[in-house]
């Protein structure tokens, strides 16, 4: 017979001479007389009512709060799994933006737009044949410090002039800032 | 506040333990909720009732937690496990004891001989209350008197309502070994109770 689940439950719910002659038998591994049987029950019985187990003692406070503080001190670093979880986080964060930055960069290789550059080209005089004439009134007119002037047509002309062999391509890529007042008289070469 | 700490109460120990260990202190709350008063009944009942001793136990056992959780495997039983702890803890007291009791043999005096005039003295309480006090201290005074072993195996199987499997497992030892340490123990304590037998009727 099995003990502890079914004797304890036989041993509970009947007194000896409410056995069956099967139960007497099984239970004779264990238990020899009706005297021991009884004062089994009775142990068992009493150990049921009184609620063995149920009472439990409270620790004190103090064990707890150095336990909570002995806590935050084992775990007052990162634990090494969140360490390698931030690890893990980054390095993601800093493949996504390089892999960004190399995409970035392959669409910004286009030229510069060319028709800017063919506008203004437009807008350029064309070379003119320096006129015997003007070339004494040229002279007068360029400061020497190189200052620039308001003039834009005229200074066009005269920064022009020094490029007239260049071969096409070179001249389309100058760009003539004749419109800014500011700038006007240079000359911005686009490589 | 209390939605979190209900929602902590649905996570099995195991999982507990585990996030515990990763430094989750709510987890470790709800563990030390759950076991603390259980454990330190157990360590007062079984290192002679006293509270100092147990309350220093306790504290060492759960502290083992926040030291070392690796120790602890997720796979397995988390109660069983700190129930080995404790058992062992228990086991190495009393080898300390016995090791004091060959130096000094007064050491046990005053421990588990409390008298039934004494119980009735402390706790004046009406009828069935005071027989159940009376019981609970005698039994627990007889407990006592018990082998390690006995005692171990009877107060995991009717104080901590363990299983079989769970006090083999705990204990190191076949279920077949519980058994009989069982009905060893059981049969010892009714024949002790005997003078009581008028209170031990229903």
């Amino acid at each position: 017979m099995n003990f502890p689940d079914f004797i304890e439950k036989i041993v509970l719910e009947k007194e000896y001479h409410q056995l069956t002659a099967g139960e007497k038998a099984g239970l004779a591994e264990w238990i020899k007389n009706e005297e021991e049987y009884s004062s089994i029950r009775a142990l068992l019985l009493k150990m049921n009512v009184s609620g063995i187990g149920e009472e439990q003692l409270a620790p004190s406070v103090k064990t707890k709060e150095k336990l909570k503080a002995a806590f935050a001190e084992k775990h007052k670093e990162p634990s090494r799994l969140l360490v390698k979880r931030r690890v893990g986080i980054i390095s993601a964060a800093a493949s996504v933006i390089i892999v960004l930055a190399a995409v970035f960069l392959l669409v910004d290789k286009d030229p510069v737009p060319q028709p800017q550059v063919s506008e203004v080209k437009k807008e350029t005089p064309s070379i003119p044949t320096p006129a015997p004439e003007q070339e004494p009134e040229t002279k007068t007119e360029t400061p020497a410090d190189n200052t620039i002037k308001p003039s834009p047509e005229k200074e066009i002309k005269e920064t022009s002039v020094p490029q007239p062999a260049q071969p096409e391509e070179t001249a389309n890529n100058s760009v003539a800032l004749a419109d800014q007042p500011d700038l006007a008289g240079l000359t911005v070469v686009v490589f | 506040m209390q939605f979190f700490r209900q929602s902590l109460k649905k996570y099995s120990d195991e999982e507990l333990m585990q996030r515990a260990g990763e430094g989750n202190s709510r987890a470790f709350d709800e563990l030390y909720g759950r076991y603390s008063a259980r454990l330190f009944t157990y360590f007062h009942r079984m290192l002679w009732k006293n509270k100092e001793l147990a309350e220093d136990c306790l504290h060492r056992l759960f502290l083992k937690i926040i030291e070392k959780p690796e120790l602890f495997n997720t796979e397995k039983n988390f109660k069983t496990w700190i129930y080995s702890a404790a058992h062992n803890m228990c086991k190495n007291e009393y080898r300390r004891m016995e090791q004091h009791k060959n130096a000094d043999d007064t050491v046990q005096s005053g421990v588990g001989s409390e008298s039934l005039i004494n119980i009735k003295d402390d706790y004046p309480l009406p009828g069935n209350m005071l027989d159940n006090k009376l019981f609970m201290r005698s039994l627990e005074n007889e407990l006592d008197s018990l082998s390690e072993n006995h005692r171990q195996t009877f107060t995991l199987r009717y104080f901590e309502h363990l299983s079989l499997k769970e006090i083999a497992d705990i204990m190191e030892c076949s279920e077949g070994t519980v058994k009989s340490r069982l009905f060893y123990a059981l049969k010892q304590l009714a024949d002790k109770l005997k003078p009581f037998k008028n209170l031990l009727q229903l």
